[in-house]
């Protein structure tokens, strides 16, 4: 019998790697008010700056992106060599997959998807939905302009594209959304990662080499952004962009912790303004790169410092006040 | 198509004490034409002892499937039991597929399902599987593994039985791993390795990465399983562990019959210290069957001395040996 079958998917809030990219679409189009707002509260929360990376610099923390260990969408997989696809149908696979609400993830080759690129780069994947009728699968990715985009793919370009990349096994992740789950405010780990952030640390990851983390990664981006007009280059826009997000994030997340009352709503100003400093830097950064006018330089330079001051300011009372109603709860 | 299909095994394993370290030795010594005695050289020298484990004792290495090495190819479905059926409809037809591709099916199941097995009919067990064929004809899987009379040994199990004893492992998410034999894999030498091991063993400690924590480790692990037995096995000593210090002591004696013929150790009085520890442990092996039977509390003390008289020997020979490895290191290629 044919069938046509789509799981649903959103605008992502936030465009950066693939996955967290589809995570955050997934989360959206499953998640609804309030509760999403708990959720992200402990996301993004901690940014890092990798000097030595030719491209994506500044890289907001992305610690559980799927919200596995709150046990939203859960995780499993099937991992098989090529040679065994070739005897276990890994089309009705997927549809039996999807079937069941699970969303199927994994990677293949992107000159199968984007038939503009000669690129045999991996493309990580996202399948949302099928029809039988046009025996297609309808997948979500990252395109080369980094953007989320909706593809069709027919069964077979499907099965030619996971088999045409370099590994031996074709691993399929299944993220099936769970619909009991209770969703509360993380505070352990809102705590956590915002203790992280202040002190300029990482705890979670073994990897620092040549990272700088937290609030001394701000001062690095802020560094880097005059460096690179200074020398007359252009300051990358994906990195302005995470810069004016980690603040958007910020303020949404205390917006959030007021509303429940877990700490004083007299924060909310403080991120709002950060929040628009961000926002400021991005279109001054925006400007000086079309205009390459260097009478901007000391606009962007005074903004950066004073985003710095600020969440210096207010945020070490903020995570005090999550730690009096941690160890209170 | 009614199908029969049976995969290698060997039953005659050198170490056959876990089911988890049997399964994929019983694959490679029965998939090979090669000696895999200069691969083994270097695998499971250092042992552990861990009182709150469920499994105590036991000679341990990080990479007991074989899987770093390259010998075993591991594929894996890691599913919701609801799940499964994404696959096939019915999980023994995906277990009869791969077994014809050549995979070993590997995982937890509840053993009350399993004829023969201790548990059967009685009660839930979660214990570790593995199926080497299938006949059509019988509705039957054929496994292997340890079955109520204590021995490791080739048996059957029927198709439902199998579904079911999958279906009912109380576990959140059922994991089945199915392994292949690596036709190209070479069996050579890690002599680094050995003497990194040999080493870890002398001095109670474990420095490989990926192995899980311990409270002893190598000699000192051998020292406290005495202990223990002396103090606290009041009720019958667990045999798997006799089993596995005999393993032990086969292997270390296989291990410098082999590095004695190779030229890499020059005194053959090593092969003699060896060979009479591994006969103590035959003894110790005994002992404890013995044991389980009369209670006697003199055959413990007897099981402690022995085990310390094989720790009075390994000081004896074991350092000069790590020593002439570690000199000749420099003209061994790597």
């Amino acid at each position: 019998m044919k069938r046509q079958y789509y799981l649903p998917i959103a605008e992502p809030q936030f465009v950066c790697s693939n996955t967290s990219t589809c995570a955050n679409a997934i989360i959206i189009a499953n998640v609804k008010g309030d509760d999403l707002q708990k959720l992200l509260c402990s996301k993004y929360i901690n940014c890092y700056f990798h000097n030595d990376a030719i491209t994506n610099k500044f890289v907001i923390s992305m610690f559980d992106v799927w919200c596995t260990q709150q046990r939203i969408l859960q995780y499993q997989y099937i991992d098989f060599l090529k040679e065994t696809y070739k005897q276990i149908d890994p089309v009705q696979i997927i549809k039996n997959c999807i079937i069941r609400e699970a969303y199927v993830l994994g990677s293949c080759n992107r000159k199968y998807i984007e038939p503009n690129t000669d690129e045999n780069t991996p493309f990580e994947y996202v399948i949302v939905g099928f029809d039988d009728f046009s025996n297609e699968f309808i997948l979500y990715g990252v395109n080369t302009f980094n953007k989320l985009e909706r593809y069709n793919i027919g069964y077979k370009e499907f099965f030619d594209a996971i088999l045409d990349i370099p590994d031996d096994n074709i691993v399929f992740t299944l993220r099936l959304f769970n619909k009991s789950a209770d969703i509360s405010l993380d505070l352990k780990n809102i705590i956590f990662e915002l203790n992280d952030y202040i002190n300029s640390h990482d705890s979670r990851n073994h990897d620092k080499i040549g990272k700088i983390h937290g609030f001394n990664a701000i001062r690095s981006v802020a560094d880097y952004f005059m460096e690179s007009i200074y020398n007359g280059q252009k300051i990358p826009e994906n990195d302005l962009y995470k810069f004016y997000m980690h603040k958007h994030f910020m303020r949404n997340r205390i917006e959030c912790l007021a509303s429940h009352d877990v700490i004083d709503k007299k924060w909310i100003d403080y991120a709002v303004k950060v929040e628009n400093i961000g926002h400021s830097i991005q279109d001054l950064g925006g400007k000086y790169n079309n205009l390459n006018d260097k009478a901007l330089v000391r606009d962007i330079s005074n903004d950066m410092i004073k985003s710095i001051t600020l969440e210096e300011q207010y945020l070490p009372f903020v995570l005090n006040e999550l730690e009096m109603k941690s160890i209170y709860e | 198509m009614r199908k029969k299909a049976i995969l290698p095994y060997d039953l005659n394993t050198y170490l056959n004490a876990y089911h988890s370290i049997a399964f994929p030795m019983g694959i490679v010594m029965a998939n090979t034409k090669q000696d895999i005695m200069p691969w083994l050289c270097s695998k499971h020298i250092n042992c552990r002892f861990e009182p709150s484990n469920l499994n105590q004792f036991s000679s341990y290495l990080s990479d007991f499937w074989c899987e770093d090495d390259g010998i075993l190819i591991r594929q894996k479905i890691d599913l919701f039991p609801d799940f499964h059926s994404v696959i096939y409809d019915d999980v023994t037809v995906l277990l009869r597929k791969m077994i014809d591709m050549g995979c070993y099916p590997h995982g937890p199941y509840n053993e009350e399902y399993i004829p023969g097995k201790f548990a059967y009919q009685k009660r839930y067990f979660y214990h570790d599987y593995m199926l080497i064929g299938y006949d059509d004809n019988g509705e039957i899987f054929y496994s292997v593994g340890y079955l109520a009379d204590g021995k490791f040994q080739q048996f059957t199990i029927p198709y439902e039985n199998m579904r079911q004893a999958i279906k009912t492992v109380r576990k959140p998410r059922i994991v089945i791993n199915f392994w292949k034999y690596n036709e190209n894999f070479e069996y050579k030498l890690n002599y680094q390795r050995l003497i990194s091991e040999l080493s870890d063993y002398l001095n109670s400690v474990n420095n490989t990465p990926k192995v899980s924590k311990s409270q002893y480790w190598g000699i000192e692990a051998f020292r406290q399983l005495a202990n223990y037995y002396l103090e606290l096995c009041e009720n019958g000593i667990d045999i798997r562990y006799t089993r596995c210090i005999m393993e032990h002591k086969f292997l270390m004696q296989k291990r410098m019959s082999y590095l004695f013929e190779q030229g890499y150790l020059s005194n053959d009085k090593y092969l003699e210290y060896s060979a009479t520890a591994y006969k103590q442990t035959e003894m110790i092996h005994l002992l404890a069957l013995k044991y389980n039977i009369t209670l006697r509390r003199s055959i413990v003390n007897s099981i402690y001395d022995n085990i310390n008289e094989i720790l009075l020997i390994e000081n004896e020979y074991l350092p000069n040996v790590l020593s002439e490895l570690s000199n000749n290191y420099s003209e061994v290629p790597v």
